[in-house]
């Protein structure tokens, strides 16, 4: 390989063609009839295992499959996100290499519209007035109405003046704290704040992938520029609007938890998941001789590289969580990982999390072999999709869980996620699709960029 | 070749051939020549370069270097030697409860351990490069040839060694020849030792002792005493430039407007009642017109009972106890300990406690036991701050009822209904 002749990018195959079509066409569909699946299964089951619930509404398969399609759009949004920041690192640092694998994470990113219709279905049903995803949605109780308030404090008082364990003090001090948040988490908010963040990501998402598109038409170096000025703004808005997302999307879910780096925890899954979805999506590209000489296995082992960092920046986040959750103590805060360690099922997710997610990909993405290898690396980013998704339903589920029981820290038992990976399958069905027939008219690699031809001659010491 | 044999007037010590160095202009023919040397069948060369050149090692068929192996096992010996020392440190050598946690609790030592495998994976890519890159010679005979100093520069460089099996001088240069050298040089041993100079070792032992010194001299004090005050090298947070109870501000200190910089403290708060003035002389002082009071305050009148003499008994064992004994004899662990750390000469001085049954201290009236629980006497220090009035008076009441209770008449039990019979102790 050594300073072999640069690739001729004009001979490679870089369109994806008939295959494009084929592919969104088979994705809508998957999606379309996964999507319909789960209604229908969420629809006729109605316990959370299947029977009729004891509990009320809050025991509906219609209400699990709320948490469910919840996992499945917060599983793509993070592989957006996390696209969107790939490519503006890009810019930002000037990175030579990894011009060539840049247009997979900008159209990930550019699908953040696509989520923003997907959010919808989330975000309609509070509008009119159900609470099943949000406790704190629910306006006749938390209106911020101070009667209501007043009688919550009176209420906690009297539970906090009496004997009882310090978990169950912390359940009459639950609700005065869902009150004492309400300026904040309130329907009306939360749908302003959301059409920020999707405005946000939808601008910038648009706005490098038009730069980097139009670059191919006409090799007009100032589009490479333009982006380059823009990419720490863009850097600091997409932060703020991760951050904040992450809080309101997911954090509020436990609406008495808090936990300030968990925007950061979610940004690290979410490069996890760009990264992962990258390296499948070019050996996908290479099965089918596209780009199969551009991309070389430079670029795999630094994907590779990147996916082994990000194993371990995610261990670190997470760990910093627990570790300061852990040592303080408070109930407010271990209110979190309290339900996820209540029953053995939950132990043996929060487990499976920690090894499957840290301890045994990190040796095995350690050596230099397995990133330079295609077929392990394949193996690592399959497996880590799957620990990303587990990560999503460790943060979601237990929420759900928790209401079926009427107890937030005594969550049942979770039954078979067939709910959860059909939704999965159906958003991920729907934004494949929109990504692929995206894909179909454009090149799928920014040939006529000014850095393009360093980034293909490329080499790892 | 630019160099012929050196002439025949050095010939009594022959200067010792090292090798042929092989000069290129660009990257890309020395790896052109690395590929011939190394399908020529060399082993000892070496390529030389002002930056690193890709592809060099698949020429020169480098094995991989054994650092990554060598940085695993720093790293999981790092993480293995945090857990040990510290389930060492924390679960068996200093055992101290932190936030209520167990002694030894894994989430505690992540930190660490990730800290200390981080640390001698990093040492060990250090060291380990040093060492396996040879960069603790001194010497070698490529540092004073002018060719080799363009290398850090501009140009490239390949070196075959003497010493290699198939090196023949003549055989060498032309395989180097036609390898695209752009110049080529014999480099030749200068000296017959590649060791520096012996004086050289000398400075190097001299500096070596004269660095021993003070560590030697830290050793020494740890095992010897001092009337001198410590020597400070840094004050650290020893002495700072802050305002201190009742000290004068030191300059540049910001003080509060309404403080003089003459006193520290802020004048009370008009109304305010300072700490053991309080009006009611009685209670607060145990005087009554400047004199000690021989029974209890009026203001106790009606609580001197059981719970009361209970209170005193666990605040006598809590605070007095530990100097004058459970008994009250003068004999509480710390003048036991202080005892007999002075008869095994670690200690100097020190004073008992009075035994609370001496005859001086049982005639004293109430308020004067009360008076000296508050402030303190000769070495016994006050304890106003830190127990209650009322609980000083309930330390009074047990002293009280401990002294009658080793200062009475033993009295022979007797049946219940025949008056006891008084037998002298």
């Amino acid at each position: 390989m050594a300073h072999s002749e640069p690739i001729n990018i004009a001979n490679e195959n870089r369109r994806l063609g008939e295959l494009g079509n084929a592919l969104s066409s088979v994705s809508f569909l998957v999606g379309a009839v996964a999507l319909v699946a789960a209604i229908a299964i969420g629809y006729f089951f109605c316990g959370p295992y299947g029977e009729a619930s004891q509990n009320g509404g809050l025991g509906t398969g219609l209400v699990r499959l709320q948490y469910a399609y919840l996992l499945g759009f917060v599983f793509f949004l993070t592989i957006t996100l996390g696209g969107l920041f790939f490519t503006m690192a890009l810019y930002i640092t000037g990175a030579k290499w990894g011009i060539v694998i840049r247009r997979i994470p900008e159209l990930a990113a550019r699908n953040a519209p696509i989520l923003a219709i997907l959010s919808l279905p989330i975000i309609i049903p509070m509008l009119f007035g159900s609470h099943a995803l949000y406790e704190w949605a629910d306006q006749t109780k938390y209106s911020g109405d101070a009667i209501a308030r007043a009688a919550a404090q009176v209420h906690k008082e009297a539970v906090r003046a009496s004997d009882a364990h310090p978990m169950e003090k912390y359940l009459a001090v639950y609700q005065d704290l869902i009150h004492a948040k309400a300026p904040w988490l309130n329907v009306k908010f939360f749908t302003i704040r959301m059409v920020i963040y999707f405005l946000i990501w939808s601008g910038l998402g648009w706005y490098f992938y038009s730069r980097s598109v139009k670059c191919d038409e006409t090799g007009d170096p100032v589009m490479y520029a333009n982006a380059k000025w823009m990419s720490p703004l863009g850097i600091i808005l997409f932060s703020l609007a991760t951050t904040f997302a992450a809080f309101d999307i997911l954090m509020s879910l436990t609406p008495t938890w808090y936990s300030t780096i968990f925007g950061v925890y979610i940004f690290a899954g979410s490069n996890l998941s760009i990264f992962a979805f990258s390296i499948l999506a070019y050996r996908y590209l290479e099965r089918h001789g596209i780009l199969s000489k551009a991309v070389t296995t430079e670029h795999y082992h630094d994907l590779g590289k990147l996916l082994f960092a990000f194993v371990f920046f995610w261990g670190y986040i997470a760990i910093s969580q627990y570790l300061l959750i852990w040592y303080a103590n408070l109930p407010e805060e271990t209110a979190f990982y309290y339900p996820r360690q209540s029953t053995t099922t939950w132990i043996v997710i929060s487990v499976l999390l920690l090894f499957g997610h840290l301890l045994i990909p990190f040796p095995g993405l350690l050596s230099r072999w397995v990133k330079r290898s295609r077929p392990a690396l394949i193996f690592w980013a399959c497996w880590l999709l799957v620990a990303h998704w587990i990560d999503l339903y460790y943060i979601i589920m237990p929420t759900w869980a928790g209401r079926v029981a009427g107890d937030m820290l005594h969550p049942i038992d979770p039954p078979l996620p067939f709910l959860e990976i059909l939704c999965t399958i159906g958003v991920g069905g729907i934004w494949l699709g929109a990504l692929a027939r995206r894909a179909t008219g454009i090149s799928l690699v920014p040939e006529k960029d000014p850095l393009i031809n360093e980034s293909l001659v490329f080499q790892n010491f | 070749m630019s160099h012929d044999h050196h002439n025949q007037v050095e010939e009594q010590h022959p200067p010792k051939l090292y090798g042929v160095i092989a000069e290129f202009e660009t990257p890309h023919s020395l790896i052109e020549a690395a590929r011939a040397v190394q399908t020529a069948g060399y082993t000892k060369y070496e390529c030389y370069s002002p930056h690193p050149v890709h592809g060099i090692d698949q020429a020169m068929k480098t094995p991989y270097s054994p650092i990554p192996w060598l940085v695993l096992g720093g790293g999981v010996s790092g993480f293995f030697l945090a857990f040990l020392m510290q389930c060492w440190m924390n679960g068996w050598d200093y055992r101290y409860i932190i936030s209520g946690k167990p002694f030894f609790s894994i989430p505690a030592q992540i930190p660490v351990a990730f800290e200390l495998t981080i640390l001698l994976a990093g040492i060990t890519a250090f060291v380990g490069m040093l060492l396996l890159n040879k960069l603790f010679s001194f010497y070698s005979p490529l540092n004073k040839n002018k060719t080799m100093q363009r290398v850090t520069n501009d140009k490239y460089a390949l070196v075959i060694e003497a010493d290699d099996a198939q090196f023949r001088l003549q055989g060498t240069s032309e395989l180097l020849n036609s390898a695209g050298a752009h110049h080529l040089e014999a480099c030749y041993e200068e000296h017959q030792t590649d060791s520096p100079p012996m004086i050289f070792w000398q400075v190097i032992v001299l500096l070596v002792a004269v660095g021993l010194v003070p560590m030697a001299l830290v050793f020494k004090s740890s095992f010897s005493a001092s009337d001198e005050p410590p020597i400070r090298i840094d004050h650290g947070m020893a002495y700072q430039q802050k305002v201190k109870a009742q000290q004068k501000a030191p300059e540049g200190v910001f003080m509060h407007p309404e403080v003089s910089r003459n006193e520290s403290n802020r004048p009370p708060v008009e109304g305010a009642i300072q700490f053991g003035s309080s009006i009611n002389e009685e209670f607060n002082k145990g005087k009554s017109n400047g004199q000690f009071i021989t029974g209890f305050p009026e203001t106790l009148k009606g609580k001197l009972d059981d719970k009361m003499m209970a209170r005193g008994q666990r605040q006598f064992g809590i605070y007095c106890s530990v100097c004058h004994g459970a008994a009250g004899y003068g004999d509480g662990m710390v003048h036991r300990v202080a005892t007999e750390r002075m008869l095994s000469g670690d200690a100097s001085m020190w004073v008992a406690p009075k035994s609370i049954h001496d005859p001086l201290i049982a005639s004293k009236p109430n308020g004067e036991i009360f008076d000296t629980i508050t402030n303190g006497k000769n070495n016994m220090m006050g304890y106003g701050y830190r127990i209650t009035p009322e609980d000083r008076w309930a330390i009074v009441l047990y002293v009280r009822a401990l002294q009658r209770s080793q200062g009475g008449k033993l009295v022979e039990a007797k049946p219940a209904n025949t008056p006891p019979t008084t037998v002298s102790r």
